[in-house]
């Protein structure tokens, strides 16, 4: 894991467990280990792309980031400090500092509220512009993700999907962040639309020296965008390294299996997809050991037994892998 | 072309309201009831102007009177028992059929009977004289069919508001704290679910004094129950939208995500159940003073105009009909109002605005 100065996210152990209330009295039967034990740093400027089948917790390890969902164990620092253990008025602070855009462009917008204030609700409610100092910013916001100032007095029901999405994004900049979290930002659009969204999201990332949290089950879409991809597999990392050594050098056979399924626009090459058998286990109950090992086709008695932590496949890389017998494959 | 431009841009700015009354225009039967209703506002507001016992404008020496106009700004109804015409409105000489002097002129209303005016016709069929004919005392039966509303409308929406506003403020948090706060209030709902209201305002108006103002806020105070639940269970479902959990991203008061986010939202159901409990409180009321425990007499509600009428069946049956007529067509309005607005705020639509 890099440990240079600059980083500006860092995740520690991060568990967020559901509990599952039945019956009259509501009484706790069990816990969904959305996340279980996951551990990254995300340094500043940088963009980590976290991929992973639906249900997997990617969305929940970014709202818990954000304080959105309380987190059931491990710390997140933002800039060194610690953001579960913040008392509110400090938090209210940071919520500047760190956004969040969503999936759905249908369901992110309060479809009462014009463009104009939902982006710009928060400027009043941080007291940073109101009147027309707000308008000035809000407008500004507007033509910097790509719509029009008149744009403002709209309702969201009157725009398109990639659209709403920049209406988002806008409302996601009005604080001046350094962190966003795009949760699935892009999975909800069409191939073209979703190109012109992640050269958006690009160019504001050079442009404001942003760090993104890109949570995308899309491989084609996070090896665009992202410097530093994580893969999870139920809760758990199983692979991370920089985008160029995860892409050409998979170690962890889940991440060869989603690798290989990447369909590629060459119809001469053979495909050597590597296909799963049965279905992602419940995270309410997870197998024991490697979460992974009834899907494996690597898998040996050790891999049920135990589990292996995320670990340097070759010292001195930046490459880790949960994998018994990564070495061996 | 920049005006023309413009005023796309107007028409396509159209919020949530404006839709639901678009399309609830396109209902004829639910446009039926908006205007009956608004009609019953209007009579209720300019009662003294259609059927009062003082002329709207008259001269007497040679200076202009508006006893009728200004009888709409005082307190009327409750209370004032017998009316003492006050001179000089009640001389012989402003009767129409009478009048002595042509420099002396009277407009009466259209119904020139006040509702407490007694007249020596006792029981007289409908006539031009008496559209809708007189009671036993005498008196006129339109005069206090048409008194009579501002009790029903008063009736609608005062208990209403009282219950809109106790409902929405208990559902919303309900809904939006959730947990133990939310348990709690929802088996009090239940609780209170299970009175008989009819018989609970009935139990609670024998201790009370019997008067309208009383029974609006009994009603108010035990109507609430629906409304509150159609609030929690909008909040529920709007608390787990992305753009809630982007206001509380942002840092947004929980206070402002209630009223601001959340309950512009969900307030359209809402205001479906607040719209058939006005219809219910009429109900009521009309109940209530049908048994003597509402409006007193003689204060003219439709409940004891009814009730009269109902007394007096035998001698004169035609008396039963403008208030039965008059409640059925109140309580049927609102509820087509009610259908025809469940139906404009459609959830389909709801995606669309």
């Amino acid at each position: 894991m890099p440990t240079d100065n600059n980083i500006l996210v860092e995740v520690n152990d991060l568990k967020t467990h559901f509990p599952i209330k039945r019956g009259l009295f509501r009484k706790t039967v069990g816990q969904v280990r959305a996340v279980d034990g996951v551990s990254f740093n995300i340094p500043a400027g940088q963009t980590l792309g976290l991929v992973g089948e639906s249900g997997c917790g990617k969305t929940t390890i970014g709202r818990t980031i954000l304080r959105l969902i309380p987190h059931t164990e491990g710390s997140v620092k933002f800039e060194g400090h610690d953001v579960f253990s913040l008392p509110s008025a400090s938090m209210q602070k940071l919520r500047s500092q760190m956004q969040i855009i969503f999936q759905d462009p249908y369901g992110s917008l309060n479809p009462r509220m014009t463009v104009a204030n939902i982006v710009g609700e928060a400027l009043t409610v941080h007291g940073i512009a109101r009147g027309r100092e707000r308008r000035k910013i809000v407008s500004d916001l507007l033509v910097k993700v790509g719509l029009s100032r008149h744009h403002a007095s709209r309702y969201p029901h009157e725009f398109s999907g990639g659209q709403r999405q920049r209406i988002g994004i806008a409302r996601a900049l009005a604080l001046n962040p350094k962190f966003i979290v795009c949760d699935e930002a892009v999975s909800a659009l069409d191939v073209s639309i979703q190109s012109q969204i992640i050269n958006l999201l690009e160019d504001l990332q050079q442009e404001f020296g942003l760090t993104y949290l890109f949570i995308a089950h899309d491989l084609a879409v996070v090896e665009h965008i992202s410097d530093i991809v994580a893969v999870m597999y139920l809760g758990r990392i199983v692979e991370y390294a920089d985008r160029k050594t995860l892409y050409e050098n998979p170690m962890h056979p889940y991440t060869k299996a989603l690798i290989s399924a990447i369909p590629q626009p060459d119809p001469t090459r053979k495909s050597t997809r590597m296909v799963l058998q049965g279905e992602v286990p419940s995270p309410a109950n997870p197998p024991a050991g490697c979460h992974f090992h009834p899907r494996c086709p690597f898998a040996e008695q050790q891999c049920s037994q135990q589990t292996q932590l995320l670990k340097e496949k070759n010292p001195g890389t930046n490459h880790l892998v949960a994998c018994w017998k990564c070495k061996d494959i | 072309m920049i005006k023309r431009k413009n005023n796309i841009q107007k028409q396509l700015s159209e919020g949530f309201w404006p839709v639901v009354w678009r399309r609830m225009r396109r209902n004829r039967w639910g446009m039926f009831g908006f205007y009956f209703v608004l009609a019953m506002l209007l009579v209720s507001i300019l009662s003294p102007l259609l059927a009062s016992d003082q002329p709207v404008v008259c001269r007497y020496k040679g200076k202009l009177y508006f006893p009728a106009i200004v009888e709409i700004f005082q307190s009327r109804g409750t209370g004032r028992h017998f009316i003492k015409k006050s001179k000089p409105f009640n001389l012989p000489q402003f009767n129409a059929k009478d009048r002595l002097d042509p420099q002396e002129f009277a407009l009466w209303p259209l119904i020139p009977y006040g509702e407490y005016e007694q007249t020596l016709d006792f029981f007289s069929p409908p006539s031009a004289d008496h559209w809708l004919g007189t009671d036993e005392l005498g008196r006129d039966v339109a005069a206090r069919m048409i008194h009579g509303t501002s009790v029903s409308v008063k009736v609608g929406f005062i208990s209403m508001s009282i219950a809109a506003v106790i409902g929405i403020a208990v559902g919303s948090i309900a809904g939006y704290c959730g947990g133990k706060i939310d348990m709690i209030i929802s088996r009090v709902i239940e609780v209170i679910v299970c009175f008989p209201v009819f018989f609970l305002i009935l139990a609670i108006m024998v201790w009370l004094e019997p008067s309208i103002t009383n029974v609006m806020i009994v009603i108010g105070l035990t109507r609430w129950t629906s409304i509150a639940r159609f609030t929690r269970g909008e909040f529920i479902r709007i608390k787990g939208h992305d753009y809630v959990t982007a206001a509380r991203a942002l840092g947004i008061s929980h206070r402002s995500i209630m009223f601001r986010h959340i309950l512009p939202n969900s307030l359209a159901p809402v205001l479906v159940s607040i719209t058939f409990g006005i219809a219910s409180a009429i109900l009521v009321e009309s109940g209530l003073s049908w048994l003597g425990f509402g409006v007193q007499a003689p204060d003219p509600s439709w409940g004891n105009i009814l009730r009269m009428a109902y007394d007096s069946l035998r001698v004169a049956p035609y008396l039963v009909y403008p208030p039965c007529v008059a409640i059925f067509m109140a309580v049927l309005s609102y509820n087509l109002v009610g259908d025809s607005l469940r139906d404009a705020i459609d959830p389909r639509l709801r995606r669309a605005a």
